[in-house]
């Protein structure tokens, strides 16, 4: 007797239909499960076995063959303990074949026959409707990711028996109502720009970074507010497309990271991971490939606090996913590619002590201990940053001052039209941003005028800036540009991004 | 009725889920299939088309746990070895019938009488 279910499992951050044929036999009584199971797909014949009992349904002591199909893919998860479980129960003829036909079931088993939460449901609802399947049944837990995709009628179940009399037409199950994902849906920052008083310097370039999608550098004592504005960096970024929103929120139900609460992951994410963190974790990797941090802050804000604590070797490895946008990991269990299109924020102190170039405190350095913390950061990372700035002290006058700064949200208005501007002009390139602007773009849409080639011509000898310096001051300064809503680039846009770029002193 | 041996126990037992499978409809093909490798099978038997391999746990006491428990893991894998041998020479192994592996308790209880269990497709 054979029976075949549809299942699914995830690959990197998209789902993959997994077809589950089971074959139940004359024979001595066996159960194989074939078809490159991961260990917790291994396990799954303990809790289908016990999960069937425990339903009062039952389990054929006989030859029992289930394959996974591709049979070459490997296999992850625990979502595929509901489609065995039903197939097994086709085989018994207690569910009839007709009745699975275009039907997907995703779920981990207790064993007492209770339907566990998975991992990467939307993924697996995505790449289901793909395929062409009309209704998907997911765990329970799992129900705020199955209201975002329209087209395919998501049903909910806490126990195998709910599912299995829906399928036999006694109990019948009721699909889940869909949401409107980007409809009345308020995103609240607990953090905002007003807070922070002074620092009008980091307050521009951070704006400018949020425009225009730029990295940026910020070297100041301890305690002058680095870290601060780094986190309130997210609350000028314009609001995330739809496509972004579902883009995050997949990659954050693949890790399992999503709250149980909200559907859809409308606030950028904000990672900063400790400088500690391996080369693996930042990057992702692991045996079978799993997204890092840079994956973590796609469309969001990767923040390195201390960056000359940070282990050199895996500084190195952020060239790949700040220049492509994008993370290819090879293991030996298969080769990933993961998003991370990120704008990366790194804060650092002057010198070890911190207090280099404070106009209060005198730095404690020698000269020799300055030029080997600074060294840390080596120069190709430092030359893909494109901003680097000082940030002063915080005088006690700015700290009582009763006037707030300018609020997020002012900000927020100024850099969404900057952003509207870059995506007019970006769209047919692909491209979101400034930033991502590659040789061809820089030279069609940066051209100066002769002043501000002048300008730039001579900050280029005084200061001995690299041809990727170059290119990399024409976008901020475009960026500059479009905040002031400059159709041509002018020499002052110019002057700014190199002092942008350059005022740390290298 | 009373076992002088832990022998006899034994027999007396299988003599008594003999005698009760066959009150039951079950055709006994065999008593104590011996195969040297791979041990024994207490009795094989058939009803309606199922084949049936039993093994017969007599015991006189429930102080080592109940004797369906004493076919350990270790032993079921036995009896299918000596199952699969039996279908061998059966010449049954290219057209295998419908299987069931039961095991059949006999619980002695001292001076009241005897308790017969029968669970069918039990591994």
């Amino acid at each position: 007797m054979f029976a075949q279910v549809l299942g699914q499992t995830t690959k990197g951050i998209d789902g993959e239909m997994i077809l589950v044929e089971a074959d139940v036999s004359n024979g001595l009584p066996n159960f194989d499960l074939v078809g490159l199971p991961a260990m917790a797909v291994r396990e799954s014949k303990e809790r289908v076995k016990a999960a069937l009992r425990n339903s009062d349904y039952p389990f054929p002591m006989t030859k029992i063959t289930v394959n996974l199909a591709p049979a070459d893919l490997r296999k992850e998860g625990s979502g595929l303990d509901l489609p065995i479980a039903i197939g097994l129960l086709c085989c018994a003829r207690i569910i009839k074949q007709e009745k699975l036909n275009g039907k997907v079931f995703v779920g981990e088993l207790s064993l007492d026959g209770c339907i566990r939460k998975v991992s990467g449901v939307l993924s697996m609802i995505i790449d289901a409707k793909r395929c062409g399947a009309k209704e998907i049944f997911i765990p329970q837990a799992n129900a705020a990711e199955g209201k975002l995709i329209h087209g395919i009628d998501v049903y909910t179940a806490a126990t195998l028996t709910e599912i299995v009399e829906h399928l036999l037409d006694n109990k019948k199950l009721i699909p889940l109502p869909k949401e409107n994902i980007m409809q009345n849906k308020q995103r609240i920052y607990h953090v905002d720009f007003a807070d922070v008083k002074g620092q009008l310097v980091a307050r521009r370039a951070l704006e400018i970074a949020a425009a225009g999608g730029h990295s940026i550098l910020m070297v100041g004592a301890p305690g002058c507010g680095k870290t601060m504005l780094a986190r309130r960096l997210v609350t000028i970024l314009p609001p995330m497309t739809e496509s972004e929103a579902l883009e995050v929120t997949k990659i954050y139900s693949i890790v399992g990271m999503l709250s149980q609460t909200d559907s859809i992951m409308l606030e950028r994410p904000f990672r900063s991971p400790h400088h500690s963190v391996s080369g693996s974790a930042l990057l992702g990797g692991g045996s079978t490939p799993r997204p890092g941090e840079v994956t973590l802050s796609h469309n969001g804000v990767l923040f390195l606090d201390e960056l000359p604590e940070f282990d050199r070797a895996t500084l190195e490895m952020l060239r790949q996913p700040l220049e492509d946008g994008e993370v290819s990991i090879s293991r030996v269990r298969g080769n990933m590619t993961f998003p991370s299109r990120i704008i990366l924020v790194a804060a650092a102190n002057p010198c070890p002590c911190g207090f280099l170039g404070d106009s209060r405190h005198i730095c404690s350095c020698k000269q020799r201990d300055i030029d080997n913390y600074r060294r840390k950061i080596s120069g190709p990372l430092l030359d893909r940053i494109d901003m680097q700035i000082n940030l002063a002290r915080v005088e006690f006058g700015d700290l009582k001052n009763k006037t707030a700064g300018e609020s997020s949200d002012v900000i927020r208005q100024r850099v969404v039209k900057a952003r509207e501007i870059q995506q007019r002009r970006l769209e047919p390139w692909g491209m979101h941003c400034n930033a991502q602007m590659g040789r061809s773009e820089v030279v069609k849409y940066c051209s100066l005028d002769d002043k501000a080639q002048a300008v730039l011509e001579k900050y280029f000898n005084i200061l001995n800036l690299s041809a990727r310096s170059h290119d990399r001051i024409l976008k901020v300064a475009r960026t500059i540009a479009d905040l002031a809503g400059c159709e041509n680039i002018q020499a002052s846009h110019i002057a700014e991004a190199v002092t942008l770029r350059t005022s740390t002193g290298r | 009725m009373c076992s002088i041996s832990k022998n006899n126990l034994g027999v007396y037992g299988e003599n008594l889920a003999c005698k009760y499978l066959e009150a039951k409809g079950y055709v006994i093909l065999q008593r104590n299939f011996r195969c040297r490798r791979y041990g024994e099978i207490d009795i094989i038997a058939s009803k309606a088309g199922v084949l049936s391999f039993i093994e017969v746990k007599a015991r006189a006491s429930q102080r080592y746990g109940k004797p369906a428990e004493a076919v350990t893991l270790a032993k079921q894998r036995k009896i299918y070895r000596c199952a699969e041998y039996y279908l061998q020479r059966a010449g049954l192994i290219s057209c295998i019938p419908v299987l069931s592996f039961d095991v059949v308790e006999v619980i002695i209880k001292g001076g009241v009488g005897v308790q017969l269990l029968h669970y069918p497709h039990c591994f």
